[in-house]
């Protein structure tokens, strides 16, 4: 599993160790039951802060992605292929209606949309 | 919550016409603790405070639960310093400084102390006042290191440190506190670092505290808000802290509450360690 | 910590802060004077037994004045840092002192010693001179060496009077009344006898104000 952080980037630090968390679990790179770094090796591998690593493993947590197992860590939880997959539409839908706006903004047609995003895809 | 590192309640010290006033803040035990603040807001005499050279007028100070001067002893023996001054011996190598001074410890090894050295690429045996300032401070750290501390009071480190040597620095602090026993007071100028490695923030203006609190809870409750200025301007007035108008646009530092809808044309941030510090001392000075 | 306080004490002398301390040009003047000027114009030098007893005193003296300008008398900051008691720092401090007072006053007996082989003096003469030789270290001491006495300090304005009488009693006194005005032995050691009476009970004064010095000194604040 590969975690890259740009500190400059336009996500916090935390939703970066989210999103790339949450990608290694959709992709199946991280199996169910599977143990995750603990915070602080992650935190310190990263160099990150140990609070920052804390909090994405919250959210992680909140979402039912993974479950803290006491005295031992996190585990990637049983989850439902399907109903993951189903939020991440959701979260692609969102992110293409604010790309559509500012498309219509711009005064690109549909057609030019389609075929930009086909030559893209 | 693990226990407090640094506990202090109503610590007062005055020094001469400056002082530090009605310090209160408690820090578990395991992280990196960031003290910033703009020159002369008392990083250093909290600092000195810390490793009881200043002793407070008022108030409780306890590090680990003990508190200066009854286990002064206990408490130099687990407390290790980098200080902007020369503290060692001048006339004396850098090996012999050490092994005098590693002697008071109870767990100094001298063979960690050359493998430091080997790490950070000072020569041993030369004398310590050939050292340049920033050699002076990774001597200093690497002593510190030697004697295995469980807290470090890091007095501006890295200011003086080259670039390459600065990312190495900063994974030794990670590594440092990597057993969740060991912590960090980094008082520094440079927040980038800050803003990547440090957990809790402690925010010193003055003399008293502005923020006391950990890094994550610190981006949540603000927002750097950058967008045309009347748009800014239309921003729930009591959550603005402060504007910076500007000539073409505007940027304001906002209370963030999770009710708040930005307009979409406005770019909304965390704010970084630095941004935090320049609008908050700015708002200062306008009051 | 013996072996710590011995080297300390006597490398003092580096290079840098010699330098710095030459510059400070009456010190540097008042030591020529001392060394060279004074013995010419008093006519010193005239016989082998007055210039021996007139640096028998001297060079000691001057050692005596030059280690606490050179080594303003506080522990170093890492020393306050060091997992140290304060009886340990109170052992270093109190060790430094001794070593101020006694090694110029050994060296000035070490020096009197072929004095009195030569038949010059006798041991009384030599006590005479030690005490005050003694009151003089610990005089010199007082405030380049220790945190700057108070202003209410009873002591504050005799310190400076307690050195020069300490040095006139020491080296024309009991050294070269009876030499050069030619009055009796007996009548020197008698005025030698006299200051020594004012001298000695402020001199002790002064000790009790260095060992409050040393007290005050255990912590970073006050040094």
């Amino acid at each position: 599993m590969k975690i890259v952080i740009q500190p400059q980037g336009t996500l916090a630090i935390y939703e970066q160790i989210v999103n790339q968390l949450k990608n290694a679990i959709v992709s199946g790179e991280l199996k169910p039951n599977e143990a995750l770094p603990s915070i602080r090796a992650l935190a310190g591998d990263l160099q990150v802060s140990v609070i920052t690593t804390k909090r994405a493993y919250a959210e992680l947590e909140q979402e039912g992605l993974i479950r803290p197992v006491a005295g031992k860590g996190f585990y990637v939880c049983e989850y439902n292929t399907d109903y993951l997959k189903e939020k991440q539409y959701m979260m692609l839908e969102k992110r293409l209606l604010e790309t559509i706006e500012e498309a219509k903004g711009a005064g690109i047609s549909r057609e030019e949309f389609l075929e930009m995003a086909n030559a893209l895809f | 919550m693990a226990a407090p590192v640094l506990n202090l309640s109503g610590v007062t010290k005055y020094l001469g016409n400056f002082a530090l006033k009605d310090l209160s803040f408690s820090f578990p035990a395991g992280y990196i603790i960031g003290l910033i603040g703009t020159n002369g807001s008392g990083k250093t005499s909290l600092l000195h405070l810390l490793s009881g050279l200043y002793r407070q007028d008022q108030g409780i100070v306890q590090i680990n639960g003990k508190s200066y001067p009854q286990d002064e002893k206990i408490l130099h023996d687990e407390l290790g310093f980098v200080f902007q001054e020369q503290l060692f011996d001048r006339r004396q190598t850098l090996s012999e400084n050490a092994a005098f001074y590693g002697k008071y410890y109870s767990s100094y090894s001298q063979s960690d102390f050359h493998s430091f050295c080997r790490d950070f690429e000072l020569q041993t045996d030369n004398r310590y006042r050939t050292l340049s300032k920033g050699e002076e401070l990774k001597f200093q750290f690497a002593f510190a290191l030697a004697h295995h501390p469980k807290l470090l009071l890091l007095d501006e480190p890295t200011a003086n440190f080259d670039p390459q040597f600065r990312s190495r620095f900063l994974k030794c602090l990670k590594d440092f506190i990597s057993d969740g026993r060991h912590s960090i007071v980094l008082a520094t100028h440079l927040t980038a670092d800050l803003d990547r490695i440090a957990d809790y923030l402690l925010y010193l203006e003055n003399g008293r505290i502005l923020l006391a609190s950990d890094i994550e809870s610190m981006r949540e409750q603000y927002r750097i808000v950058t967008g045309e200025s009347y748009k800014i301007r239309l921003l729930p007035a009591e959550l603005v802290i402060h504007t910076e108008p500007g000539e073409f646009g505007a940027r304001a530092i906002v209370r963030h509450r999770h009710w708040v809808k930005y307009d979409r044309e406005l770019a909304v941030t965390s704010p970084t360690v630095e941004d935090l510090m320049y609008f908050l001392t700015k708002r200062r000075h306008k009051k | 910590m013996t072996a710590k306080i011995i080297c300390d004490y006597f490398f003092t002398f580096s290079r840098e802060k010699l330098r710095i301390y030459l510059k400070q040009f009456n010190n540097w003047w008042g030591s020529l004077y001392l060394l060279t000027i004074f013995p010419v114009l008093m006519r010193l030098l005239e016989t082998p037994e007055t210039a021996a007893r007139y640096y028998a005193v001297v060079i000691p003296l001057i050692w005596a004045v030059t280690v606490p300008q050179l080594m303003p008398f506080k522990l170093t900051k890492i020393q306050y840092l060091c997992p140290l008691t304060e009886r340990e720092r109170k052992t270093y401090l109190t060790g430094m002192y001794c070593l101020r007072i006694a090694f110029p006053t050994l060296l000035h007996a070490a020096f009197r010693l072929p004095l009195i082989a030569a038949g010059w003096t006798n041991l009384t003469e030599t006590c005479f001179e030690l005490l005050f030789f003694i009151c003089f270290s610990i005089c010199v001491n007082v405030n380049p060496a220790t945190p700057k006495m108070s202003e209410k300090h009873p002591l504050r304005y005799i310190s400076v009077w307690l050195i020069l009488s300490s040095i006139y009693g020491a080296f024309c006194i009991v050294g070269y009344l009876f030499v050069i005005t030619g009055c009796s032995r007996s009548t020197s050691l008698l005025i030698g006898s006299l200051f020594l009476a004012i001298q000695l009970p402020l001199t002790i004064r002064m000790l009790f104000y260095l060992k409050h010095a040393i007290t005050l000194s255990l912590r970073y604040e006050n040094s």
